[in-house]
């Protein structure tokens, strides 16, 4: 018998009775659902990742910024920015090998970090707060950050079968009120390049439905580093509110102490001394699209009840706008894209059985076009339902702007005040898309699904 | 599609073998049942998506033992974001709860969060060393250390006194 079993501590962790609820059909049902969803994403990201690697053949154009004298300089982002000066030669078809044998070192990734960050940054174990480092309150640092907020740091090294990679990460980002911007690539004097992504959060956008209170102010960087062996490192480096509701500018402080960290942050991200030891990417770049870029938009217009994550925007679980569904089953996906003017017609037009979409004039003159409907299906008990906004721009091209939502094991009794409920529901959410669909930074292309 | 459904019945089974104990877990690492349920839904979820390969490789327990352990420590869904005033009563009945563990678990959520992740492994899982330095990504050395801060941490919050001799791992 080892000492520790007459601690009196270890004895009442042992004792507590913290269980969780047995398992019910509508569990396994839903992450079934769920899971179908994730394998079609991935299927979707490897065509869209093949493609992409025939681009890398496109010309160099390097953009330095105000960062330069510090080491490093920022590249565009986009499909036509350089290929990374990777000191590794690829090797296709093993990465998937190499990765199930890497093993992260937490502590010394910690250790890397903490020579970086310097004293002012002490281990969790020393300093509680969130992350593996803590700013220490009492350090001159820490005077840098102003009143009524903490900071830390945290590293991680990620596997692809983690089903997170930096192409998903580094899109832009939307989840509880943090907005993620998708990221600038920051090339150091060594040639890596790391991706930087900053999450911002909008005060009092996300309110969760089961309470009056709003989720305070967590911003950070967060920075990404892909390697030649499928492994990625992820650096979050945050700043985060400690008391309710301080002023905004506090925000604004705290954010431009945030962004001063990020040259030695990306240093360490891609130090070859990070375990499991794996050299840079042949490629780093991240592909942002003119379509991700529309779902931000189109994610800000439906608001907070709504995430943008790897392009997709989605009822959050939880949320206020989740909380006016008939039940914990639906969800809802929305989605702004450009479509043919065959597909519009064919969608809008009066044809047998179906009466032409409502047309509506807005203030300035524009004309949208609308339909809205949800209905049982009687072969699956689902509860589907959809509004679309539908744009013709000057140049013929079309927009649509639509929300889908789904609800299942909808009886026939309940079928019609489900019904009428999702109606309502999407009803309440149609100006939100015609914002969206009107907005004139919509760039419009075509749908990834 | 006769290979689909044998996949689909042995992950019903799992779920319905593993759910209820993940849900315990989550609870106590993240400190928040609504977040709990969440993590390990998504777990669930993404256990689905490659279940092929998972129970061809390391299996799923492992897997999504290991998800869920992180997704409960990660503060990308911060706890600190936690909401604390309930407009209405939950929707669905919370597990009873007595007062010694309502108690423990609120001086579990006062340790950082790795540092309540090795406790809970350890001494509510009963993991040893090695398995929770695996899941977690960490070497046993912080394991041990991490596990001796945390009970002493719990000891000065739960009152609670050190054994003579006392031996956190």
């Amino acid at each position: 018998m080892s000492m520790h079993e007459h601690d009196e501590t270890i004895a009442m962790l042992r004792g507590i009775a913290a269980d969780g609820r047995e398992a019910t059909g509508a569990d396994v049902a839903n992450a079934m659902h769920v899971g179908r969803k994730i394998r079609r994403r991935r299927r979707a990201a490897q065509a869209v990742g093949s493609g992409f690697v025939l681009s890398a053949a496109l010309g160099v154009i390097v953009v330095a910024n105000g960062m330069s004298g510090q080491g490093i300089e920022v590249v565009p982002a986009s499909p036509a920015a350089p290929p990374a000066t990777g000191d590794a030669k690829p090797t296709p078809g093993t990465a998937t090998a190499e990765a199930k044998r890497a093993v992260p070192h937490q502590d010394g990734n910690v250790a890397l970090l903490a020579e970086a960050l310097g004293p002012d940054f002490r281990p969790a174990a020393e300093q509680p707060g969130e992350g593996d480092l803590n700013l220490n309150p009492a350090s001159p640092s820490a005077a840098g950050l102003g009143s009524g907020y903490a900071a830390g740091a945290r590293i991680d090294v990620f596997d692809p079968a983690d089903g997170f990679s930096v192409e998903s990460a580094c899109k832009p980002t939307a989840e509880e009120g943090v907005h993620g911007s998708e990221c600038r690539a920051v090339k150091l004097d060594n040639g890596r390049v790391v991706q930087v992504q900053d999450n911002r959060t909008v005060p009092g956008e996300w309110k969760a439905a089961r309470s009056s209170s709003a989720a305070g102010v967590w911003d950070s960087e967060m920075l990404y580093f892909a390697r030649a062996d499928g492994t990625f490192v992820r650096i979050e480096f945050f700043a985060h509110e400690t008391t309710q509701r301080p002023a905004a500018a506090q925000q604004e402080v705290s954010d431009k102490w945030l962004t001063s960290y990020i040259p030695q942050l990306a240093t360490v991200a891609a130090d070859p001394r990070v375990n499991p030891r794996a050299a840079a990417a042949a490629d780093s770049r991240v592909h942002v699209t003119d379509h991700d870029r529309d779902q931000a938009i189109l994610q800000r217009a439906l608001g907070g009840s709504f995430s943008l994550l790897d392009g997709t925007v989605q009822l959050e679980p939880g949320s206020e706008k989740a909380a006016e569904l008939p039940d914990g089953t639906y969800s809802a996906t929305a989605e702004l894209s450009k479509i043919s003017s065959a597909a519009f017609h064919a969608a809008c037009d009066a044809k047998a059985g179906l009466t032409a979409c409502e047309t509506k004039t807005l203030d300035d003159g524009t004309v949208v076009h609308l339909r809205s409907w949800a209905d049982r299906d009687a072969t699956d008990s689902e509860m589907l339902g959809e509004s679309a906004v539908y744009l013709v721009r000057e140049d013929g091209s079309v927009l649509l702007a639509n929300l889908e939502v789904n609800g299942r094991n909808v009886s026939a009794t309940d079928a019609d005040k489900h019904a009428t409920t999702v109606r309502q529901w999407l009803g309440s959410l149609q100006d939100a898309l015609i914002t969206a669909v009107t907005d004139p930074d919509v760039v419009g292309a075509p749908a990834t699904s | 599609v006769g290979q689909q459904h044998e996949h689909d019945a042995e992950f019903a089974a799992f779920v319905h073998a593993t759910r209820r104990r993940l849900c315990a877990l989550a609870y106590l690492v993240c400190g928040d049942r609504d977040r709990a349920e969440d993590v390990v839904q998504t777990a669930l979820a993404q256990v689905y998506a490659r279940w092929s390969n998972i129970r061809r490789d390391e299996g799923p327990h492992k897997y999504v033992h290991r998800a869920v352990v992180n997704a409960a420590i990660d503060e990308r869904r911060r706890p600190w974001r936690r909401e604390q005033a309930a407009e209405r009563l939950p929707d669905r009945a919370a597990p009873v709860e007595d007062g010694l563990t309502l108690r423990v678990i609120d001086a579990l959520s006062a340790l950082p969060p790795r540092q309540r992740a090795v406790v809970v492994l350890r001494y509510i899982e009963d993991l040893d060393v090695e398995r929770t330095a695996d899941l977690l990504g960490i070497s046993p050395g912080t394991v041990k250390s991490q596990a001796a801060k945390g009970l002493e941490a719990l000891r000065g919050l739960l009152g609670a006194t050190a054994p003579i001799g006392h031996e956190a791992a």
